[in-house]
């Protein structure tokens, strides 16, 4: 376990750093000239000459590419550009917001696509095997923003008309203000996320049950009188899980691509609305953060992915 | 040369109903038969025609309505500068601008399609090329690649694909777009064609032709790379859904193609200012957009199971599941993890 995990890590530390230096050329190697992008279109040649010294950018290539590299490892992640405030502080603001979207997202995606795909496993060819796979294919074809776009024409203005005024969409409440609240704001986001991303769960769910329940032990597990609840999810769903595991961990990347989409569709002021400003503002410093920070969540979040193999599936081993 | 896997055994033959003489048959044959009587294949294929009809035919559809599809209308928006519903002068009614949002449909029929081929095609044809070489060299090559494409497929991709775009700048967009979505799509095709080469490379007939002095290209690409075709296929029709969803997203969020040149994606975008007075501004555009994605989808399920005969067993035709290509994906994924 210990060296699975050395290896994981040291893995994911090799993708972090390409990243990072990936980052790194794209912005401050290729025609982009930072100093002209903070001193404006009208700055003179001394002006801007000032602004590269005061950025170091001055220096050799190899020389800023080191002093970048190790503010990073210092946990600095520079200055705003247009704000001039610490990049941590954005992303201090902004991340609870984020976070709850992404977390909510994941928890209802995960529930209604297991849930399905165990329903629908439970009596194969049946109507509402039918009917999950429908339902699959529609949402699956589904783009996110469109989802969205949908949920806030129906759900929201649609039955606002008709005066049912429990959809809201207006802003971001946080968690420790107002629980209930928080939740009622979140949830025609969190739905838009997870229909599109369940109905993967939910075909990936039958099919690997299916699998699971021809298998051997279910018939042993049937035979000796244990109750259908206990097979079906104590000895069936575990290790049908796998895969979806699996998915899941490939899944943070969408995850993440969700959110971004979905913060601007319901304007929620979170991590994914700031790096579409920053773009249109040309803010460097933030970008590059965020697309840092969020490739160090995909890779953690997938070692502990990997690790939880082990703890779902006792028959895996890992070295 | 192709019979060699998925070679059909007698129980499927006889349920296809078509042969009263047993006689040899390509895989290839098989799966196209088993298309033409698939009822869900004919019918995505229809739409999938209609919309390639509608890009073809964009430009009479604009000479019958004699609005061009940036031209801005007057008689588009009320005083008060709201869009004008579908009606007399506006079948699908008016955009912000004034414009028609019929016409505007049919040229962003172009955009997507171009775009959808074009890039999971280029996707695939890096993923086949690489999957085939970490596949049948191993080794080094084989950690190298199979490294990198776990790498590109753990990297949150919309997000990489905002910071690659925003570097660009404006020019030459469509190609950006196109290779940006080609980069984050070849590593999934590449897995399942590694995963698939690790086994056939074993077999007696790649063996037989190292005997015959076969060099390595001839014997990835004529003798192996045809057994690998039938997932490659089937994940190619899926791509092409994903390709669209991809560049109407990265239009939609304003990083995509550049106005005022219509796509679907930016016409949603727009659409999300203008929801609550010009539903039809959204649910068009919108509807257009999932009729695509949806017929691509069904088809590329009928594909899926058209060529495997082995799905057909285990469940009826109809409810075999749509994701097999992530499936053979979370096997081999499991491998390594193990």
């Amino acid at each position: 376990m210990t060296r699975f995990l050395a290896r994981r890590i040291a893995f994911g530390a090799i993708v972090l750093w390409v990243v990072v230096t990936v980052v790194f050329i794209l912005y401050f190697v290729a025609p982009n000239d930072p100093a002209r992008l903070i001193a404006g279109r009208l700055a003179n040649a001394q002006t801007l000459a000032a602004v590269r010294h005061n950025l170091g950018l001055d220096q050799p290539v190899i020389v800023q590419y080191g002093r970048y590299l190790s503010r990073l490892l210092h946990g600095n992640l520079g200055y705003s550009y247009v704000g001039g405030e610490p990049v941590t502080t954005i992303i201090g603001q902004d991340l609870p917001v984020t976070a709850s979207l992404a977390v909510g997202g994941a928890l209802i995606w995960l529930i209604i696509g297991v849930a399905s795909g165990v329903l629908a496993a439970r009596h194969p060819r049946t109507l509402a095997d039918r009917s999950v796979t429908a339902f699959a294919l529609f949402f699956y074809s589904m783009p996110t923003f469109l989802l969205g776009e949908l949920f806030l024409l129906v759900f929201f203005f649609e039955l606002h008309r008709l005066g049912f005024n429990f959809f809201t969409v207006t802003g971001f409440i946080s968690l420790t203000q107002d629980p209930a609240e928080w939740a009622r704001h979140l949830i025609l986001p969190w739905f838009t996320i997870a229909l599109v991303t369940a109905s993967i769960y939910s075909r990936l769910t039958r099919g690997s049950m299916l699998d699971v329940l021809g298998e051997d032990y279910i018939r042993t597990a049937r035979a000796k009188g244990l109750s259908e609840r206990r097979v079906i999810y104590r000895h069936g769903l575990r290790a049908a899980l796998t895969p979806v595991l699996t998915e899941f961990g490939i899944d943070v990347g969408t995850l993440l691509g969700g959110v971004i989409v979905t913060e601007n569709v319901f304007g929620l002021p979170g991590l994914g609305n700031q790096i579409l400003t920053s773009i249109t503002r040309e803010d460097l410093p933030v970008i590059i953060a965020l697309v840092i920070l969020a490739s160090t969540f995909i890779v953690v979040a997938n070692i502990i992915v990997d690790a939880l193999y082990a703890v779902l599936d006792p028959r895996v081993r890992l070295t | 040369m192709i019979v060699e896997i998925g070679g059909p055994d007698a129980e499927t033959v006889t349920a296809i109903g078509a042969a009263k003489t047993i006689e040899g048959r390509s895989p290839w044959r098989l799966a196209f038969e088993r298309l033409r009587h698939d009822r869900a294949a004919i019918a995505s294929s229809v739409v999938i025609v209609l919309i390639a009809l509608m890009a073809i035919l964009a430009p009479l559809v604009a000479h019958l309505t004699g609005h061009g599809p940036d031209t801005q209308y007057s008689f588009g928006r009320s005083p008060a500068g709201i869009p004008v519903g579908p009606g007399h002068h506006f079948l699908l009614g008016a955009d912000e601008l004034g414009r028609d949002v019929l016409v505007r449909i049919f040229y962003g029929a172009r955009i997507s399609l171009l775009v959808g081929v074009v890039a999971s095609s280029l996707a695939t044809a890096v993923g086949v090329v690489i999957g085939l070489a970490a596949g049948y060299f191993g080794r080094v090559v084989d950690t190298i690649l199979a490294r990198f494409m776990d790498a590109v497929l753990s990297l949150p991709y919309l997000i990489f694909a905002i910071a690659l775009v925003s570097v660009v700048g404006n020019s030459d967009r469509l190609l950006v777009i196109i290779g940006v979505i080609a980069f984050f799509s070849f590593a999934s095709v590449g897995r399942i064609v590694r995963g698939q080469v690790l086994s056939i490379k074993e077999k007696e007939f790649v063996e037989a032709a190292h005997a015959l002095g076969a060099g390595n290209l001839r014997i990835m690409f004529v003798d192996i790379l045809p057994n690998v075709l039938a997932p490659v296929i089937v994940y190619l029709t899926l791509l092409i859904p994903a390709s669209i969803v991809f560049e109407a997203t990265l239009s939609f969020l304003s990083i995509g193609i550049v106005p005022p040149t219509p796509s679907w994606g930016d016409m949603l975008s727009e659409a999300l200012q203008y929801y609550q007075v010009a539903w039809w501004y959204l649910i068009f555009p919108g509807l257009a957009l999932l009729a695509t994605t949806l017929a691509f989808n069904l088809l590329g399920d009928s594909v899926r199971d058209a060529f495997d005969p082995r799905y057909n067993r285990l469940f009826t035709r109809k409810s075999a599941g749509i994701f097999t290509a992530t499936a053979v994906l979370s096997t081999t994924d499991e491998d390594s993890a193990v």
